[in-house]
């Protein structure tokens, strides 16, 4: 049973690319067969996330222009041999595209593959339409922002209008550092507003940048703490219950713990 | 089994009651005289059913009008009046097609065209618009044939669909021959495939309106059951009930008093039409906004809803004008001063502040 699901936010530079490529690559390495589109037409991404974009000859409106097959367009990736990429056309624009012609392309790549995951750009316009025209689901990335977060409430709303299931949410960027000392928005202040589902936390690291301009994703990083919330996040996207969630809380130092035992620190506040 | 009713001026039954298998569990046809005013109709059909009110109750009915003209007004009364004294829920009506292209004629004020047996259109007379009933016709004239395919079109209820023609037949000596003039008469009913019968199968829940309040002033309340986000709108010229919250970005607007069981942390706007005496009361009020009637008020710098630290006690207040302010206050589960949920027609010392939208707006503004 094949799946399509659209990953998207509405606000811009949450890190829904990221996302994407992230949870392919860990989608992948549990042996799923994943096809990642990169919806984002005129403004692609994915492909450098990915580090393959230099391999790309056709591209997602060439195959829907029908000036190549599906199967030519389709990068696979260098290091999985099960996870491939569908590129956006980078001299075309979100017009382009219509929401029939992004659902019969996804239906195409579903009977191939296990997942299908579209990056949705960002916005609410025609872009947004087409990305989540063939979608079976859902998944909502926002940061602890107010900014960010209304918009992801927003786009809920228009998730919930084009009667696809609840979708379920990931906090980015997180900062278990700001978070204890009050300074950012906690994990319930969020899950209130929003009220849905949430699939995991990823903490706010500079591996996240490093990765990126190499072009390849966190989540082959066995070492790195973001990574292994994007496998986390893979592995409950892949059906396995209860999988437990990263403790991003701070600990404290060896001499922080002496100084309130002497009264000299004041009691770390729990993190609410 | 039939159950003819005497209607006071004669032999003619008024109301004949034909019980139906249904699918499930007892189910009636109700045959209404054409001729009766409604108000001696509902006299007749609490008379009738009145006298087993047990064997009706929790099934379904329809509702057969013959030829009577369709008045939305009237069956829903009637709907209304079978669902709380007989508990019987009204699934359907029968009507004549002649008495649907009146309605049509009358509703829309537009001619209806029909197919004579040649394929060629022409105008419905009888569904002209301000009708006058054809002299040909007698007054209250139902059509045997049809209530016999009514009969037809139920499953094993053929013994009893004879029944009841015959009841009619009997009673109605001169509608036998009429039905067949009326055919003659007028082509369409030979004309069209389904012939002169329309039947509406219809949910129940659709022909009962939203939970009224009160029926003085035509307050009503519109229950939303959902929690409201950025970008959606509700507008509605009576109370709004919110079972969810009302997110930042969203915006509620009420002729009357909106209330909201959970968080209100949108924009609310009650009384928009100038109703100074309208609340907003909410489980956890913290709206980037309120309005009531002409008047704005903010929250307070530094009280921002999700920006905001430390836990903020959640109970329910409620905001109210006095004065010249808008005031918050703790419920108690009181209405402060004279109560708003009673109605008071609009004051017309104020203009509204906004045109009246049409109800039940829920829109994505893209």
């Amino acid at each position: 049973m094949s799946e399509c699901i659209v990953i998207t936010s509405g606000k811009g530079g949450v890190g829904k690319t990221t996302t994407t490529a992230n949870l392919g690559v860990a989608l992948a390495q549990q042996g799923k067969s994943v096809a990642v589109v990169d919806a984002d037409i005129g403004l692609r991404n994915l492909d450098v996330i990915l580090g393959l974009e230099n391999r790309i000859v056709y591209d997602l409106v060439h195959v829907i222009e029908g000036e190549c097959r599906l199967k030519q367009a389709l990068i696979k990736d260098k290091r999985l041999e099960n996870l491939c990429l569908l590129p956006a056309a980078q001299t075309r624009d979100k017009n382009a595209v219509t929401p029939e012609q992004m659902r019969d392309l996804i239906a195409k790549l579903k009977e191939t593959h296990d997942y299908v995951l579209v990056d949705c750009p960002a916005g609410i316009e025609q872009g947004f339409k087409n990305a989540i025209a063939g979608a079976d689901r859902a998944i909502i990335v926002t940061t602890p922002e107010v900014s960010a977060i209304r918009d992801a409430d927003r786009i809920i709303g228009m998730v919930e209008a084009a009667e696809l299931p609840e979708p379920q949410l990931i906090i980015n960027r997180f900062r278990a550092k700001m978070v204890q000392a009050g300074d950012m928005m906690n994990k319930d202040d969020i899950l209130e507003i929003l009220a849905i589902p949430l699939l995991g936390v990823v903490p706010d690291h500079e591996d996240i940048i490093v990765s990126a301009n190499r072009g390849l994703p966190v989540a082959f990083d066995e070492e790195s703490l973001v990574g292994e919330a994007y496998r986390r996040i893979g592995r409950t996207l892949a059906g396995e219950a209860d999988v437990p969630m990263l403790d991003l809380t701070v600990q404290d130092s060896f001499w922080t713990t002496v100084k309130r035992w002497m009264g000299l620190s004041p009691a770390r506040e729990v993190a609410r | 089994m039939p159950q003819p009713a005497s209607s006071p001026s004669g032999g003619i039954p008024a109301v004949s009651v034909r019980p139906v298998r249904g699918h499930d569990g007892t189910s009636v046809i109700l045959s209404l005289d054409a001729a009766l005013p409604w108000e001696r109709l509902r006299d007749e059909i609490v008379r009738v059913l009145g006298q087993t009110p047990d064997r009706w109750r929790h099934g379904t009915a329809r509702l057969d009008l013959g030829d009577r003209d369709l008045e939305l007004f009237d069956v829903r009364r009637l709907v209304h009046l079978l669902r709380d004294e007989f508990s019987l829920s009204v699934t359907g009506l029968y009507s004549s097609e002649r008495a649907l292209h009146r309605y049509v004629a009358r509703e829309l004020k537009l001619q209806v065209f029909v197919r004579d047996p040649s394929g060629d259109w022409t105008a419905d007379e009888l569904a002209r618009v301000g009708e006058e009933e054809d002299p040909t016709r007698p007054a209250g004239h139902v059509d045997v044939v049809v209530l016999d395919q009514v009969g037809d079109a139920d499953e094993g209820t053929g013994s009893d669909a004879g029944e009841v023609t015959r009841q009619t037949e009997l009673s109605r000596p001169a509608a036998a021959e009429d039905a067949e003039t009326a055919l003659r008469v007028d082509p369409t009913a030979a004309a069209v495939e389904d012939p002169s019968e329309v039947v509406f199968e219809v949910p129940p829940s659709l022909l009962v309106e939203p939970t009224p309040v009160s029926f003085q002033g035509g307050r009503r309340l519109l229950p939303v059951h959902r929690t409201l986000r950025g970008g959606q709108r509700i507008a509605f010229p009576g109370d709004v009930l919110v079972w969810g919250d009302v997110n930042p970005g969203a915006t509620v607007e009420a002729g009357g008093n909106i209330l909201v069981l959970g968080s209100l942390r949108g924009l609310a706007h009650a009384g928009v039409h100038g109703d100074e005496r309208a609340v907003i009361v909410a489980f956890d009020l913290r709206p980037t906004q309120l309005r009531i009637a002409t008047r704005i008020a903010f929250p307070r710098e530094g009280s921002r809803e999700d920006g905001g630290r430390g836990p903020r006690p959640f109970r329910p207040e409620i905001a109210w004008v006095k004065g010249e302010d808008i005031l918050i206050e703790d419920y108690a589960g009181r209405l402060p001063g004279p109560p708003s949920l009673v109605v008071h027609p609009p004051q017309p010392a104020a203009p509204p502040v906004e045109p009246v939208e049409p109800p039940t707006v829920l829109d994505h503004t893209e």
